[in-house]
């Protein structure tokens, strides 16, 4: 293995159950992860597009990077999961998901940089990959079984009956760790669109876009990989010295103790321990070469390993029902990684059933009858009844296994929910993710320009946790000036202005934003999600513990890369790379029937004002400063033509939102435009 | 702090009672990574329960380095007065309220908003809890708060 690369990705074909090969030279330039995917997806399924994310043509990737089973912070571990997603509405986009542990790590050592799955199985099976060899195997057995028992069973099949930490024979090797499974649990069976999501391990999911129904419409259940082999880093020194770089600019000695390491505001360790209520066990985990740990066990264990929303998606029930914080919380969170739902629309939606039985409009007798048992809801039974419920296609449960939006059609609410606000799926029908596209606003913009909601921190820590901190500290991390200032010099290529850090409502529809959300766009297409730097960790734009606050973005990027891969790409190149990705993935949009017209958000956002408090950066009257800029809503004629700018800013057609000609060309996609224009969907 | 005159057994009731679900409170708990969490309260009791975590401090590094473990949580003080005086009813503790208040912040930046909270949210608290204590005993066994 050179550069970064095995050489090699495995295509299976469900249909038929065979196997071959993907050289990786063609797709290099992409890294990995969902630039490699969407590239894959383009030359094998785009001719054949609109099609539905169950079709077995659907063609799924699971791929690591260069990165994988590295040790580059924060990175090694990281899996991107891209193919057509039954989550959005009403179009299921073709979308991505994210998920930790070693998955693409053992993938790497098995020698080969991805899986692309295509076809449907005829009856359940799982993948046994052991090095080259793999195999097909009766899921017949683990059907009904929920996520964490099925890789228990595999992980005592996979590895002909070693017990756990024996060394076993595995063809040309030995090994003596778990395979590396990826699973779908109950939800994933019964193709539940919202929230059929993929778990690795015991805390790993690919929540978003649904692709765990997509394993069950494919009647796979697993994909269990174990690798023997190791990997080559061309450049080793420069990978140590690229560590050692980032490690005296963020490491303090105490908190890799205590809580892992951090870089201060773009960083953070451990997440949603709820430690005023109880105390935290020792015990971190972090995905694959990652430095941080950022993984905990609680002292009743349960939720260990979880991490991030399916950690912290109950909290609002809970301190509805007992004014704080317990451990139902992490009972809850267990409960979504057995069953394998997707706990951001469930964290969204389940506040929507409890408003609509708080009407009176949802429960027993009801206009949407149910027995739920609401006088449960805070306590972790209730998730389970309602997911069991969806399971068996009891009641409203059949109804949800389509998703909450399309259950409120059914209900025939959605159009007053989604006017009202009640309903708050903003974007594509997904969840509202509290980081409100009235208020922070770059965040929605990138959410409705693309297929799903963003999920994507390494802005949002800067302009909204680090003002907020004031309330419980009195004072600002980075003062609002500083902020702009360094954001300025830092977001390559537009650097210089620091207005596209301006969200003040005068310029929320300016051509600065649109700039912002292009970098943004571009960037996590490639620096992020392509060669899989994690969100918690980059980009690096702010970092209070380096100096003069300035974090590793953009010299860190294309050290580590480079330092894997032996190539000399700037961080520039990188964003270009992002750039051409990023109309791939429009290109497949307009052939899944994207066009302006239908790029709005859900009716509320443009006459509800936001209510609450919500600091965001902002430049009033010649001073920066964190302002609140809530009570606003999105004006619906100037979003349109904010629209227009951001597209022009792209080179895509401003009358459709289609690629051009000119700007794939440019770009080296030249078959994209050729295959648009004989499908009449190229922008003039 | 104000001293607080007791309430009649109708307000205490009242304020020991549940309020409908056109009559919430909006309060919100603010998370570093999954955002700005709104809460819809219900009874004066849970507003309490709200405002005791409203006032917690921590060290820069406390939400820096393990921000994501603890929440900010905030009201809008003057709503919450609006709230006790118009949605409760409660007129005596909305205006002993008012005098706690005083002005409200006269800008929009987060550091007047978060001045004036942090000096105000205590007081206002400890007041509430005046009442609610009051009303505990006008009421006896009788009533109960319902969540």
């Amino acid at each position: 293995m050179t550069s970064g690369f095995t050489g090699k990705i495995l295509r299976v074909n469900l249909t038929n159950q065979t196997t071959s090969i993907i050289n990786t030279k063609k797709y290099e330039e992409y890294a990995g992860g969902l630039g490699i995917g969407t590239a894959i997806f383009w030359d094998l399924a785009a001719d054949k597009l609109p099609m539905d994310a169950f079709d077995p043509g659907n063609i799924v990737s699971i791929m690591g990077s260069p990165f994988s089973g590295t040790m580059v912070p924060s990175s090694g571990g990281r899996t991107e999961v891209t193919g057509i997603g039954p989550q959005s509405y009403p179009i299921g986009w073709h979308t991505r998901s994210n998920f930790g542990g070693r998955f693409s790590g053992e993938l790497k050592y098995a020698g080969w940089d991805g899986v692309v799955i295509e076809g449907k199985a005829s009856s359940p099976i799982w993948i046994n990959i052991i090095n080259d060899r793999v195999t097909f195997e009766d899921a017949g057995s683990l059907w009904g079984l929920d996520a964490w028992t099925t890789q228990e069973e595999i992980w005592r099949e996979a590895i002909d009956k070693a017990r756990f930490g024996e060394r076993s024979a595995t063809g040309d090797a030995y090994a003596a760790q778990r395979p590396a499974v990826l699973c779908i649990g109950l939800l994933g069976e019964v193709m539940a669109k919202d929230l059929g999501c993929l778990i690795h391990d015991k805390g790993n999911s690919a929540g978003q876009g649904g692709f765990g129904a997509v394993f069950g419409s494919k009647n796979l259940k697993a994909i269990s990989v174990l690798g023997t082999r190791s990997i080559e880093i061309p450049v080793s020194d420069a990978l140590l010295e690229a560590r050692r770089w980032a490690h005296s600019m963020i490491r303090r000695p105490e908190d890799l103790i205590i809580h892992g390491t951090t870089t201060g505001i773009a960083h953070k360790s451990g997440y949603n321990d709820h430690e005023v209520q109880y105390t935290i066990r020792n015990g971190h985990q972090g995905c694959q070469g990652c430095h941080y740990g950022c993984r905990k066990s609680t002292q009743i264990g349960k939720a260990n390993k979880s991490q991030c929303v399916e950690k912290s998606f109950y909290y609002g029930p809970n301190v509805i029902k007992y004014g704080g914080f317990n451990n139902q919380i992490d009972k809850a969170s267990d409960v979504v990684q057995r069953y394998g739902a997707n706990a951001y629309p469930l964290n969204v939606g389940l506040m929507y059933l409890f408003k609509l039985y708080n009407m009176g409009i949802m429960g027993k007798g009801k206009a949407i009858d149910t027995d739920l048992p609401f006088e449960l809801f805070g306590d972790a039974k209730f998730v389970e009844i309602l997911l069991e419920k969806i399971v068996k296609g009891e009641g409203i449960g059949l109804d949800l296994r389509d998703g909450f939006v399309r259950a409120a059609e059914k209900w025939g609410r959605k159009e007053e929910d989604m006017q009202s606000g009640l309903l708050n799926f903003s974007y594509w029908g997904c969840p509202e993710h509290m980081y409100d596209p009235r208020t922070e606003i770059y965040w929605g913009y990138g959410s409705i320009i693309g297929e799903r909601d963003i999920n994507e921190h390494d802005l949002n820590d800067l302009l909204y946790w680090n003002p907020l901190t004031f309330f419980a500290t009195g004072d600002f991390p980075v003062s609002a000036e500083e902020t702009a200032t360094i954001c300025a010099e830092k977001l390559i290529p537009y650097v210089g202005d620091p207005f596209m850090l301006d969200f003040s409502e005068e310029n929320m529809y300016s051509e600065h934003i649109a700039k912002l959300v292009a970098w943004h766009r571009h960037y996590t297409s490639f620096w992020k999600q392509s060669t899989l730097f994690c969100d918690w960790a980059w980009a690096n734009i702010i970092n209070v513990y380096s100096p003069n606050n300035r974090g590793m973005t953009p010299e860190g990027e294309p050290k580590f890369y480079n330092a894997v891969t032996n190539k000399n790409l700037s961080f520039a190149d990188g964003m270009e790379i992002g750039r051409k990705i990023w109309n791939m993935r429009n290109a497949i949009w307009t052939l899944q029937g994207r066009h302006r017209d239908i790029v709005y958000y859900a009716d509320y956002l443009y006459s509800v004002p936001y209510e609450g408090l919500y600091p965001q950066l902002t430049y009033i009257n010649g001073k920066w400063d964190f302002t609140d800029v809530s009570g606003k809503c999105i004006d619906r004629t100037k979003f349109d033509e904010w629209k227009t700018k951001f597209y022009e800013i792209e080179g895509w057609d401003t009358s459709t939102g289609w690629p051009t000609r000119a700007t794939l060309e440019g770009l080296g996609l030249k078959n994209v435009a050729d295959l648009l224009e004989s499908k009449g969907k190229l922008g003039g | 702090m104000t001293d607080l005159s007791e309430p009649t057994k109708e307000l205490a009731a009242r304020l020991l009672s549940r309020v409908s679900y056109d009559q919430r409170l909006l309060v919100q708990k603010f998370f570093q990574l999954t955002g700005a969490l709104k809460i819809d309260i219900y009874s004066l009791e849970k507003a309490i329960e709200f405002l005791e975590t409203c006032d917690r401090r921590y060290s820069p590094d406390d939400l820096l380095v393990r921000g994501s473990k603890v929440s900010i949580d905030y009201v809008d003080l003057n709503c919450l007065k609006n709230w006790i005086g118009f949605t409760l009813g409660d007129t005596e503790l909305a205006e002993a309220m008012n005098t706690e208040l005083g002005e409200g912040p006269k800008s929009r930046s987060i550091a007047v908003i978060g001045k004036y909270f942090i000096t105000h949210v205590g007081p206002v608290r400890d007041l509430l809890k005046q009442r609610l204590k009051q009303c505990k005993e006008v009421v006896g066994g009788e009533a109960r708060t319902q969540p």
